[in-house]
């Protein structure tokens, strides 16, 4: 009796503690297509490593406002979009 | 060899017993001197910000206005809403933490297999940085992809997808949530300490005199847990009213000025409007408000130990 309640008593203190990490965990092997997907994949059905390499094969070793713009595929490397009026020179 | 007490003259030529404390005072000063620039400075120089009304979209003028500012910040009602909504999520928060804290600690306080594995897994939350743990939980409460909303729809609680940040019903106890869960472990670790410091002996006698585990738990544990119930309101209290990272993180004060809390109030006041004098005025009445709350908890709480 002791036995059983104790345990289910640690389910629930396990799943209240670790199920928010456990979805990080899962999602950061998951690539684009997947972590997207309706209903979410709760295990990971094509792991990829991508997301990973990602960070670690960054081109620029300093993230600034500026290098950080100039790797945005949207922005294309363009520094400065908007030029202030009230800016000489 | 015994040092004599009153041999040794300090300063002023008053008798020290243990120590020189000129040298003291020499070993002290590099870490004052730090202190002084880092916090005392800082502190005093925001109170003389708050006197004048500095706006940085008028730099130029920067008029002394005395105590202005806080004329301006008593009057705003937006002001009276955010310390309402700070009211009611530091007692949810509170209470939640409470509660989970205790249920938690008196399940480690047991022994059985795999309780070190619990009290490992239980640091966890602890481990996460605030920044992380908003984005994480951001990513949860997510419309789209997030997994509340999977969850609840595949196990049929919900027929539709919903925007869980956008309901100004919801939002602050979501909030409230990720706040408790990052917070939960340290008050866990709080009461459990206060739960192995209770004398077994108790718990035999009461048993002798025929106590069952609900009357054990009301006239012996919850008495004894005191000091450390109060160790968790006042720390998690302080926590609480000044919180700023999810509210950030999470809805920026949204939707609708739904979770417009003291603490993000002051960073709009300070750096969305760039009007520093009214930010330090209510950076400072905040600073007052959890000072005394913090001194009349201790007295009050403390008294009762």
């Amino acid at each position: 009796m002791r036995r059983i309640f104790l345990f289910f008593a640690s389910v629930i203190f396990l799943v209240y503690v670790l199920a928010p990490v456990a979805w990080l965990l899962s999602s950061s092997f998951q690539g684009e297509a997947e972590i997207t997907s309706r209903p979410p994949h709760w295990i990971p059905q094509q792991p990829t490593l991508e997301n990973f390499e990602a960070i670690f094969q960054a081109r620029e070793k300093k993230v600034t406002y500026e290098t950080r713009r100039a790797g945005d595929p949207v922005l294309r490397g363009c520094r400065r979009p908007f030029r202030s009026p009230f800016r000489k020179g | 060899m015994s040092i004599r007490a009153g041999a040794l003259r300090g300063m002023f030529g008053a008798p020290v017993s243990r120590y020189d404390q000129t040298s003291a005072m020499w070993l002290l000063a590099p870490m004052l001197g730090v202190l002084l620039v880092v916090a005392v400075f800082p502190v005093l120089y925001s109170f003389w910000i708050s006197l004048f009304d500095l706006r940085l979209t008028r730099p130029h003028r920067v008029p002394f206005v005395w105590f202005e500012n806080y004329q301006e910040v008593f009057q705003d009602e937006l002001f009276w809403q955010s310390v309402w909504r700070t009211t009611s999520f530091t007692l949810i928060c509170v209470a939640a933490i409470m509660v989970i804290a205790l249920a938690m600690a008196l399940l480690l306080n047991e022994e059985f297999r795999g309780r070190r594995f619990l009290s490992a897994m239980l640091l966890v939350p602890w481990a996460i940085p605030y920044v992380a743990n908003g984005l994480m939980w951001k990513w949860i409460y997510d419309s789209g992809y997030g997994a509340l909303n999977g969850l609840l729809f595949q196990l049929d609680f919900i027929d539709k997808y919903m925007v869980w940040l956008g309901d100004s019903h919801k939002t602050l106890w979501l909030i409230a949530n990720a706040f408790v869960w990052k917070e939960v472990p340290l008050a866990t670790i709080l009461v459990l300490v206060g739960l192995k410091s209770i004398p077994a002996d108790l718990y035999s006698a009461a048993r002798v005199d025929g106590a069952n585990v609900w009357r054990r738990f009301v006239h012996i544990t919850l008495p004894a847990l005191r000091p450390s119930f109060m160790l968790v309101v006042i720390y998690e209290t302080m926590m609480a009213i000044r919180h700023f990272d999810l509210f950030f993180i999470l809805t920026e004060g949204g939707p609708a000025e739904a979770s417009h809390v003291l603490a993000w109030h002051v960073y709009v006041e300070t750096f969305r409007k760039l009007s520093f004098g009214t930010g330090s005025a209510l950076a400072y009445i905040m600073a007052l408000v959890t000072f005394f709350l913090a001194f009349w908890l201790i007295r009050t709480l403390g008294r009762k130990l």
